[in-house]
């Protein structure tokens, strides 16, 4: 056992040794990250079985399902959720550039550059439920869905849109793996946006300059490109297969 | 407290000069790939009764492909994981190549399932009564 070794010169099982030369508040955030992976992985992993056990008829087209864009009557498929994903990755590299900016500590450059990453995660959430409200309210014809009523019979009802009991895309499981999956991941969004806003904050009352690093600007940053990251896959496993 | 040192500024040293080229590389490359993939989806539509150009398998497998790239791009330049030490490298990008594999396992398994419910006989025989009932006010819609 080694005696009374000083602080800075530690070892690596006296402690004072910082693994892989990575500092704690960082490699504590990759760790919740690749936690947080596998909690995505395992919606995505169900989602894919689920989907690929679903013969093509049964299962709704995404291409299909989400064409509408706001604002317009245009019906052009995919092009609001690839709008969606460019605005998060422009945002992701607004990220990169903010914490570029704490490396040198440019103070001026990391406010605006993290005030742009929280406009673009705000742009982001409003277009995810603009995209909820358009799934649950549904299309302007509807469908024709046979179901059992109360007494036991079959009824021929007019279905619009989607929710936990009944949609007119197809599969129920559809709209319920949209729902957990996007609403699991806006929760994230939304979270990382109140993580910038208080980097953002502390940044302007300076904090930073106090501790003398922009390490927190650092550890937020990498949550908000793990958002990303799983948005990537989403767009694809969910849109684009 | 570790031997992560932090640079620290000196007050009144002027700030250093910006050094973005690699993260507008990084962006114009994640953009690229994006639009190639929507493009794709766009350009190798079914029609109505129409081939695909290049079947739906390969669409998909494509699309997994470049989905990966990205993901690459990602993590090692804008999360700064390729700066890292080599072990460290290991540990993230290992771990979540293997949940990728599980992914694609999963998939593959998920079309076995398809396969074999369809050798089935269908078990969901309705055992209620075919009673139909006409809808409230006795309107028709017509069925698009």
């Amino acid at each position: 056992m080694a005696e009374s070794t000083s602080v800075t010169k530690g070892n690596v099982w006296g402690g004072g040794v910082a693994p892989f030369n990575v500092s704690y508040g960082k490699l504590m955030m990759w760790f919740f990250l690749v936690s947080d992976a596998f909690t995505f992985s395992g919606l995505l992993i169900s989602y894919g079985t689920m989907r690929n056990k679903a013969t093509n008829d049964y299962w709704p087209s995404p291409d299909e399902v989400f064409n509408h864009f706001p604002f317009t009557d245009a019906h052009i498929k995919l092009a609001f959720v690839s709008l969606m994903t460019f605005i998060l990755i422009m945002s992701s590299v607004t990220m990169v550039l903010a914490v570029e900016a704490g490396h040198r500590f440019d103070k001026k450059a990391v406010i605006k550059w993290l005030a742009l990453t929280i406009l673009g995660g705000f742009f982001f959430l409003g277009s995810q439920v603009w995209e909820w409200y358009h799934f649950i309210t549904g299309t302007h014809d509807g469908k024709l869905v046979e179901v059992i009523n109360a007494q036991g019979l079959v009824e021929t009802i007019q279905v619009f849109g989607a929710n936990m009991h009944i949609n007119e895309y197809g599969a129920q499981q559809f709209a319920n793996f949209f729902f957990f999956i996007t609403g699991f991941h806006g929760t994230h969004v939304a979270s990382g946006v109140i993580l910038n806003i208080i980097a953002f904050i502390r940044v302007i009352n300076g904090y930073n300059d106090r501790v003398g690093h922009y390490e927190f600007v650092e550890k937020v940053g990498l949550y908000w490109h793990f958002v990303d990251l799983v948005w990537v896959f989403v767009f694809t496993f969910f849109y684009l297969i | 407290m570790d031997n992560y040192h932090y640079h620290t500024q000196v007050p009144g040293e002027p700030i250093a000069k910006a050094n973005t080229g690699w993260i507008w590389k990084g962006f114009f490359i994640l953009l690229v790939v994006t639009a190639i993939e929507v493009g794709f989806a766009f350009l190798n539509d079914a029609g109505h009764g129409e081939t695909r150009f290049l079947s739906l398998e390969f669409q998909k497998w494509f699309f997994i492909a470049l989905t990966l790239v990205k993901a690459y791009y990602i993590v090692f330049s804008f999360m700064h994981l390729g700066h890292e030490k080599f072990s460290f490298k290991l540990t993230i990008s290992l771990t979540m190549i293997l949940i990728v594999y599980f992914i694609i396992l999963m998939m593959i398994e998920g079309y076995a399932l398809r396969d074999v419910k369809l050798l089935q006989p269908d078990f969901f025989k309705r055992t209620y009564k075919e009673h139909h009932v006409t809808p409230a006010g006795g309107e028709h819609h017509d069925a698009h």
